[in-house]
C-alpha cells in the first residue's frame, strides 16, 4: 500500500522553509517548482515518438479523429511516463492533449492552447504534468514538472516532428552551519528526475542578498559536480532525491574565495606560462592595459552562430587587427581551450604584446571558456562581455552581450588618454 | 564540412568506378555491364540557432548514387546515408545535444538530423560536430 504525497507547485511550501543539519550533512528542501529553466542551464530535449496506439495503458474514450499517441518518459521508471495524444489537421496548427494529472486517462484532459509560435509551422506548448516517483521504502510522490512540447513541420515527411523537454527548476532553502541560504537546482535532463548528480546545476545565494543570481558566470552558480564554494566552507552534493524535493550537501574543505567578476571589480589575478614559454600574469610586471580573451577549442568545421565574430578564433583575429597599432602598454592575453590554437599568433605588424595560454585553472578562476575583458592599468575590469536578463511574457529571458572589436578599441583609447 | 564529407566529394570527382565481378552480382543487368558512381554529396548544411525558448541544431544532406549506362543515362542505385548533428550551447559550461539519423534509398537520398536544448538564456550557440556520410552496398 503506497502512501501518496502530493506536492503543490505554487508558492514556497512549508517543506521549503524547513531545513536541518544532521551529522555533518546539510539538508535542504526544495518545495517549489519554478516553471522555467535556471538562467544558466539549458535542458536537453527528447524526440517524441508517435504511434497509432498509446505507449502505456491509457484510456481515451472520447478521443476522436486520426489521433497519434506518444509517451513522455518522465520519472524514475516506476511509471512508464506521461501519455499524450496529437492531431495534425492538414491546414491548421496541430493539437496536443497531455495526461496532465498522469491518471492514465486522457479524456479528462483538455486540448492544450498553443502557447508560442516560433516559426510559420513551429509551435510550443507549455504545461505542468504530474510525475510519479517511488522511493526505496515504498513511498510514492507525485511531483509537478513543467515542460514544453515542440512541433516543427517537416516537408520531408509531410508531418510534424515532435519533441519535448523539461522547462523548470526547483527552489527552496538549505541551512548550512546554521545559516539559511536560498538554493535552486536544475536537472539538465528531461526525465524530471534529480538523482543523477552529474546533471545537476546548483545555485546558492552565497552573498545572502536575497536574490539568487543564476545568470551564466555568476559567482552563485555551480556547474555539475563542481565544489560549492561558500563563505563557511566548500561542499559537494552528496545526494538528491529523484523527485527533487530534498538535497544533501557534505562539507569537503575550508572556504575558497570565489570572486565576483563584474565591471568595476578587481580582475582575479593569475600567473601562468604562455605557449611560447613566457611568464604571463595579471597583474603584470608593469602597468598595462590588458585585453583578456577566452576562446573555446574549435576546429575549422565548427562555428558559433550567435557570436559576432563567427567563431572565437575569428574574434581574436579581429580584435588583434583593431588594436595592432597600439603600443606595448597594451597586451592581449588569449586563454585558449586547448594547446592547439590554430595559428593564433601575433601579426608581424602588431606592436601590442600578445600571449596565448592554455591553462584550465584560469578558466576555472574566471568561470568561463568564452568571453572578453578590458582591464585597466590598476587591474580593474572596465569592460566585459556580459550576461543580462529581463522579463518577457511572464518569464525571465537572458542574453549575452559581446564586446565588439571597436568597443574594445574605444575602451582602450579612453584609458590611454 | 567533415572529413567524411570531403572524402565522399573527392571520390566523386576522381573516380567513376568500374564494377568488379562481386559487385556486379548485386546489380541489375542493365547496370552491371557499365559503370557506377560512388554515393556522392550534392547538398550539405548544418547549424545551430536560437529559436524562441530552444536552441536547435541540425545537419542535413543529400547524397546521390547511380549506375551510368553507355549512353550516359542514370540508373538510381540503393545506398544509405547517416547524418549526425551536435550542438554545443555555452552557459557556464558547454552543453551538448546530439542526434543521428540513418536513411536508405535509391538515386537521391536526403536526410536531416536535429536536436534541441531548452533555455531561457539566448547564449552562445555552437555547432561543432555535424557530419554526414553515405554507404555503398
Amino acid at each position: 500500500m503506497y502512501r501518496l504525497l502530493v506536492v503543490a507547485a505554487t508558492g514556497l511550501g512549508l517543506l521549503a522553509l524547513i531545513s536541518i543539519s544532521v551529522w555533518g550533512t546539510e539538508i535542504g528542501l526544495l518545495g517549489e517548482m519554478i516553471p522555467w529553466p535556471m538562467m544558466c542551464a539549458g535542458i536537453t530535449g527528447e524526440t517524441l515518438e508517435l504511434a497509432e496506439k498509446p505507449g502505456e495503458a491509457v484510456s481515451c474514450p472520447d478521443c476522436l479523429g486520426p489521433l497519434k499517441f506518444g509517451l513522455l518518459e518522465l520519472g524514475d521508471g516506476s511509471d512508464p511516463g506521461v501519455s499524450c495524444a496529437v492531431l495534425e489537421p492538414p491546414n491548421a496548427p496541430p493539437l496536443l492533449r497531455l495526461d496532465l494529472n498522469n491518471n492514465k486517462n486522457l479524456s479528462d484532459d483538455p486540448w492544450l492552447e498553443l502557447d508560442e509560435q516560433v516559426g510559420p509551422r513551429s509551435y510550443h506548448w507549455f504545461a505542468t504534468v504530474t510525475v510519479r516517483f517511488a522511493s526505496e521504502n515504498g513511498v510514492v510522490t507525485l511531483v509537478p514538472y513543467h515542460l514544453t512540447v515542440f512541433a516543427q513541420y517537416s516537408y520531408e515527411s509531410a508531418a510534424y516532428d515532435w519533441m519535448y523537454g523539461g522547462f523548470c527548476h526547483r527552489e527552496g532553502v538549505i541551512r548550512i552551519e546554521g545559516v539559511p541560504y536560498a538554493i535552486a537546482v536544475a536537472s539538465l535532463t528531461t526525465t524530471g528526475a534529480y538523482g543523477d548528480l552529474s546533471n545537476l546545476v546548483v545555485a546558492i545565494d552565497v552573498d545572502r542578498d536575497g536574490t539568487l543570481d543564476t545568470l551564466p558566470y555568476s559567482h552563485e552558480v555551480f556547474a555539475p559536480m563542481a565544489p560549492l564554494a561558500l563563505p563557511t566552507g566548500t561542499y559537494r552534493v552528496a545526494w538528491m532525491s529523484n523527485d527533487g524535493l530534498a538535497i544533501h550537501l557534505e562539507r569537503e574543505g575550508g572556504p575558497v574565495a570565489r570572486p565576483t567578476i563584474a565591471r568595476g571589480e578587481q580582475a582575479p589575478g593569475f600567473s601562468a606560462t604562455g605557449l611560447a614559454g613566457e611568464t604571463v600574469s595579471v597583474p603584470g610586471e608593469s602597468p598595462a592595459i590588458t585585453v583578456l580573451l577566452f576562446v573555446l577549442e574549435l576546429d575549422s568545421a565548427a562555428g558559433c552562430t550567435t557570436c559576432s565574430g563567427g567563431n572565437p578564433r575569428t574574434r581574436a583575429e579581429q580584435i588583434l587587427q583593431v588594436i595592432s597599432d597600439l603600443g606595448e602598454d597594451v597586451r592581449l592575453i588569449v586563454v585558449a581551450g586547448s594547446q592547439a590554437t590554430h595559428g593564433l599568433a601575433e601579426p608581424p605588424e602588431s606592436r601590442v604584446q600578445v600571449h596565448v595560454l592554455y591553462d584550465p585553472a584560469i578558466n576555472d578562476l574566471y568561470r568561463r571558456t568564452f568571453g572578453a575583458f578590458v582591464i585597466d592599468q590598476s587591474d580593474t575590469i572596465v569592460a566585459m562581455d556580459e550576461a543580462w536578463s529581463t522579463v518577457k511574457c511572464g518569464r525571465p529571458q537572458g542574453a549575452y552581450a559581446e564586446l565588439t572589436p571597436l568597443d574594445i578599441r574605444w575602451a582602450i583609447d579612453r584609458l590611454r588618454r | 564540412m567533415s572529413a567524411r564529407t570531403v572524402t565522399a566529394t573527392v571520390i566523386l570527382l576522381s573516380v567513376v568506378a568500374t564494377i568488379g565481378a562481386s559487385a556486379a552480382a548485386k546489380l541489375p543487368d542493365a547496370v552491371a555491364r557499365y559503370e557506377i558512381t560512388p554515393c556522392y554529396l550534392t547538398y550539405d548544411s548544418h547549424g545551430c540557432e536560437d529559436n524562441g525558448p530552444s536552441a536547435i541544431c541540425w545537419q542535413e544532406a543529400i547524397f546521390e548514387r547511380y549506375g551510368i549506362s553507355h549512353t550516359g543515362g542514370k540508373i538510381p542505385l540503393s545506398f544509405g546515408v547517416t547524418v549526425h548533428a551536435e550542438c554545443a550551447y555555452v552557459h557556464l559550461w558547454v552543453q551538448k545535444c546530439t542526434k543521428e539519423t540513418y536513411r536508405e534509398g535509391t538515386g537521391r537520398v536526403s536526410v536531416r538530423a536535429q536536436c534541441f536544448i531548452l533555455h531561457t538564456f539566448s547564449g552562445l550557440c555552437f555547432y561543432n560536430d555535424c557530419w554526414c556520410s553515405c554507404t555503398d552496398y
